[in-house]
C-alpha cells in the first residue's frame, strides 16, 4: 500500500474511471427548455448555474413531505440582489411548489429550507431571479419509491383550516448577524386533485405567508399544490434593528391567521 | 456422523446441487451466454473477502461457499459474538436474554471452510484490490463484499456525540448500547417518562422505533405502571402506522404518546447529561430515560472504499449489488440504497444471497442470474401481539427494484387477537429461521 494520500487518490481515480464507463453523456443541461413552466419563467434569458443549489435526497421513501434546501451563494453585481425564488416539480400533477419573494436585504437567499410533495420520480428545478433581470437555474433528479398521495395526506388529521401557527426565533439576535427563523402552520394543503391531475374536489390551500419587520415587507411565500401539508419555511434573517415581526397566513377559504413576535437585538 | 454434522446442514458436493439449494431470496436463471473469461488469481477459483458478519455479510460468506466450495472466502468481523438488532427490543423489555440474540461464526468456519478474522477492516484500495486490516495485515481480493451496516451521523443532531450516547443511548447497534439502555430502564423510577427520538427517513429498520416504544410500554405497564412513553418523531408517517396506533390503544391504553413532525416532534438538540431534548419550535422535553435514534449513514469502510455518494449511502447495481462507483466491490444490507426494499435484516440476508450468486457466476464465467428478493418485517406490540409488512421484489425493465404488485401488504386492521397472537409466533419462527440460515444458530 502507498501513503494515505496516494491510496485516496487511487480510490478517486478508480471511481472516476468507473463512472465514465457507466454514465452516458447527460442531456440534463438543456432539458428545462422543454418544460413550459420553466420556459415561461426564464423567458429569453440564459440562466446561470453557478451559485444556486437545490438540496434534496437522491432517494425519497415518502413523497408527502420531502425536506428541500434552497441556497444562493453566487456572484452578484453592484446593487444586485436576489428577489425571487421559484421551486418547480414538473413531474407532479401541477408543477408549482412555491415561490418566495425576498423583499428586503435583511432576508437572505442563502440556506432556505422547506418541505415539498413529490408524486413520482422526477427532476426538480429551482429558479432564482435578481432585480437586474439575471436568472439562475438549479436542478436535481430525485427517485421516489413510495408516492406521496396526491389528494390528501393521511397525517392531515382531518384539519379543514389553519391552526397552531409555530414560530421559532433564536434566543439571542445580534445586529448584522444572520439568524435562522422557522415557521410552520398546521393545514392539510388539500389539492383536490387525483394522481392524474384531474380535479375531484375543491382545493383547500394555504396560499401565502407574508412577513413584515417593523412595518416593512420582509418575505412573502406563495404556496401551491406542491407544498407539503403544514407549510414550513426556514430562512436567514440579518436584522438591522429591533422591531415587531408580523406573520400573516391566508388560505383559499378566506381564512387569515396573524402572529407577532418582538425582535430584540 | 458426529453431532455437529446433524446440527449443521451438509455441504452439497457438486456445483449443480449447489444451484438447487441457493434457496429463498435468489433465483438463478440458467440462461445461455458468457460474460467473458474473468481474471482469477492463480491457485484458486477466486478470492473473495467479506467485510462485516451481520445478516448481509455472514449470509454472503456462507452462500459463496455453497455456490462454489473452491472459492477462498475470508470474513472480516471485529466481534466473535454478533448481537442482532431484531429481537433486541425484547431484551429491552426484559423478555429475552442477550444470549437469545447472540450468534457466532462456528458454522461458517467449521462447516463451510470460511476463514474468519476477528479484526476491523481499516481501508480498501480498489486499484490494488486489497483490504487493510486493523491487525496490520493486508488481504488481496478478486471480489470484495462489504456489509458494513450503519454508522451514526455524529455531526447531524446538535449535542449528540459518542459521549452523549453513554448517557442517552441509541441502542441502534446491538450489544453494549442495548445493555446500557436496559439497565437505565430497570433503574428508572415508577412515574417517569421514557422518550424515544425517531429520525427522518432513511434509517435502519423503519418499524424499529415503534416496536421499541411498544415493548418498553409493555415492560413499564408490568413493572412501573405510572410511567409514560413519548415518541418524538421527525416524520408524520411511519411504517405500519395504523396498525401500531391500533395496537397501542388495545394494549397500552394512553401510555404511549406519539408526536409527529407537524406537531413539533422533530428533535433538533440533545442535552444528554440532563436527559433533555429541544424540538424544532423550541419545546423542551425532559426524560427519565432518553433514547435517541439518530440520523445514520453507511458504515465507515464503505466511505473508505469510495462507494458512498453524497447521501452517505451506497448506490448499487440492483442486479448484482455491485457498487455503481467501484468495480468488483459488492455492498449489501443497510448501507445500500435499495429502496423500496427496507433497511432490514431480512433484506440484507436476501441481498447477500444475490451478491453471492452474482460473484459465483461471474468468477465462473457464467451469465448473471436473475435476482428477486423477499422481505418480511414483523413487529411486536407485546410479546403476544404481532403485526407485519411483507413484499417480494424484482427488477423492472429499467433495472430498478420494485415491489411485485399483489405480493406486498401489511397485516389487516381490526384483526382478531388470535391473528395477532399467531403473528407473534410467526415472528419468533422467522427469527429462528433467519438465524439458522445466516449463522447456523439453532435457538
Amino acid at each position: 500500500m502507498g501513503t494515505l494520500f496516494s491510496s485516496r487518490f487511487r480510490v478517486w481515480l478508480s471511481v472516476l474511471l468507473f463512472s465514465l464507463l457507466l454514465t452516458p453523456a447527460s442531456q440534463a443541461e438543456q432539458a428545462w427548455q422543454r418544460i413550459p413552466a420553466l420556459e415561461a419563467l426564464l423567458a429569453e434569458t440564459t440562466p446561470l448555474r453557478d451559485g444556486l443549489t437545490l438540496d434534496l435526497p437522491f432517494v425519497v421513501d415518502d413523497g408527502s413531505a420531502v425536506a428541500v434546501g434552497l441556497n444562493f451563494s453566487g456572484q452578484l453585481q453592484q446593487g444586485e440582489y436576489i428577489n425571487t425564488l421559484h421551486l418547480l416539480a414538473p413531474g407532479n400533477p401541477r408543477s408549482e411548489v412555491m415561490s418566495l419573494r425576498l423583499q428586503s436585504p435583511q432576508a437572505s437567499p442563502a440556506q432556505i429550507n422547506t418541505r415539498m410533495r413529490l408524486s413520482q420520480s422526477q427532476t426538480v428545478y429551482l429558479v432564482a431571479k435578481s432585480n437586474q433581470g439575471r436568472s439562475w437555474l438549479a436542478s436535481r433528479e430525485v427517485r421516489v419509491t413510495v408516492s406521496g398521495c396526491a389528494v390528501a395526506d393521511p397525517d392531515a388529521r382531518n384539519l379543514v383550516a389553519m391552526e397552531t401557527p409555530r414560530i421559532a426565533l433564536p434566543n439571542r439576535l445580534r445586529q448584522g448577524q444572520p439568524a435562522s427563523i422557522r415557521i410552520m402552520i398546521n393545514h392539510p394543503m388539500e389539492t383536490g386533485l387525483d394522481e392524474t391531475g384531474e380535479r375531484v374536489a375543491e382545493a383547500n390551500l394555504v396560499q401565502s405567508l407574508t412577513i413584515q419587520l417593523a412595518g416593512e415587507p420582509l418575505l412573502q411565500a406563495d404556496f401551491a399544490t406542491g407544498t407539503a401539508a403544514n407549510p414550513f419555511v426556514q430562512f436567514q434573517l440579518t436584522p438591522k434593528e429591533s422591531g415587531e415581526l408580523t406573520f400573516t397566513w391566508r388560505d383559499s377559504q378566506g381564512n387569515e391567521v396573524n402572529e407577532t413576535r418582538e425582535l430584540r437585538l | 456422523m458426529s453431532s455437529r454434522d446433524s446440527k449443521f446442514p451438509r455441504i452439497a458436493t457438486s456445483r449443480r446441487d449447489l444451484l438447487k439449494v441457493f434457496g429463498a431470496g435468489t433465483a438463478l436463471a440458467a440462461t445461455a451466454g458468457c460474460a467473458g473469461t474473468p481474471f482469477i488469481s492463480r491457485g484458486s477459483a477466486g478470492r473473495v473477502v467479506v467485510v462485516g458478519g451481520g445478516f448481509g455479510g455472514a449470509t454472503a460468506a456462507k452462500y459463496l461457499k455453497r455456490g462454489n466450495p473452491a472459492l477462498e472466502v475470508t470474513l472480516v468481523e471485529p466481534n466473535a459474538t454478533f448481537y442482532t438488532c431484531p429481537f433486541s427490543n425484547l431484551h429491552l423489555a426484559g423478555e429475552r436474554a442477550m444470549s437469545g440474540i447472540a450468534h457466532n461464526y462456528e458454522e461458517l468456519k467449521q462447516v463451510y471452510g470460511v476463514r474468519v478474522i476477528h479484526t476491523r477492516a481499516e481501508d480498501v484500495d480498489p486499484v490494488a484490490k486489497t483490504v487493510k486490516l486493523g491487525n496490520g495485515n493486508t488481504l488481496s481480493y478478486d471480489k470484495l463484499v462489504l456489509s458494513p451496516g450503519i454508522d451514526i451521523r455524529w455531526d447531524a443532531l446538535e449535542g449528540y456525540d459518542q459521549a452523549a450516547a453513554e448517557h442517552a443511548p441509541h441502542a441502534w447497534q446491538a450489544g453494549d448500547q442495548t445493555r446500557l439502555l436496559r439497565r437505565q430502564l430497570e433503574a428508572m423510577e415508577d412515574g417517569g417518562t421514557f422518550i424515544l427520538s425517531a429520525p427522518a427517513n432513511p434509517f435502519r429498520c423503519p418499524p424499529g422505533p415503534y416496536e421499541r416504544a411498544s415493548l418498553i410500554a409493555h415492560y413499564l405497564g408490568k413493572h412501573k405502571p405510572r410511567s409514560k412513553v413519548l415518541i418524538l418523531d421527525a416524520k408524520d408517517n411511519f411504517s405500519k402506522q395504523g396498525l401500531f396506533m391500533q395496537g397501542w390503544r388495545e394494549n397500552h391504553g394512553d401510555r404511549i404518546e406519539w408526536v409527529g413532525l407537524s406537531g413539533d416532534g422533530k428533535v433538533v438538540r440533545v442535552d444528554a447529561a440532563k436527559r433533555e431534548v429541544v424540538t424544532e419550535f423550541g419545546t423542551v422535553h425532559k426524560a427519565s430515560v432518553l433514547n435517541v435514534v439518530p440520523p445514520q449513514k453507511a458504515g465507515l469502510i464503505a466511505h473508505r472504499a469510495g462507494v458512498t455518494d453524497a447521501s452517505g449511502w451506497v448506490p448499487v447495481n440492483p442486479q448484482t449489488f455491485e457498487s455503481q462507483r467501484v468495480k468488483d466491490i459488492y455492498v449489501v444490507g443497510d448501507a445500500t440504497v435499495a429502496a423500496p426494499m427496507p433497511k432490514s435484516g431480512f433484506a440484507a440476508n436476501a441481498q447477500g444471497k444475490v451478491a453471492a450468486a452474482a460473484i459465483v457466476a461471474e468468477l465462473d464465467g457464467r451469465s448473471l442470474p436473475k435476482p428477486y428478493w423477499a422481505n418480511t418485517c414483523y413487529s411486536l406490540i407485546t410479546p403476544d401481539y404481532g403485526i407485519s409488512v411483507a413484499a417480494v421484489y424484482k427488477l423492472n425493465e429499467e433495472g430498478q427494484i420494485y415491489a411485485v404488485p399483489g405480493s406486498d401488504g401489511v397485516s389487516a386492521l381490526d384483526a382478531p387477537l388470535v391473528t395477532r397472537r399467531l403473528e407473534a409466533e410467526y415472528a419468533v419462527g422467522w427469527y429462528n429461521a433467519i438465524s439458522q440460515d445466516t449463522w447456523g444458530t439453532v435457538l
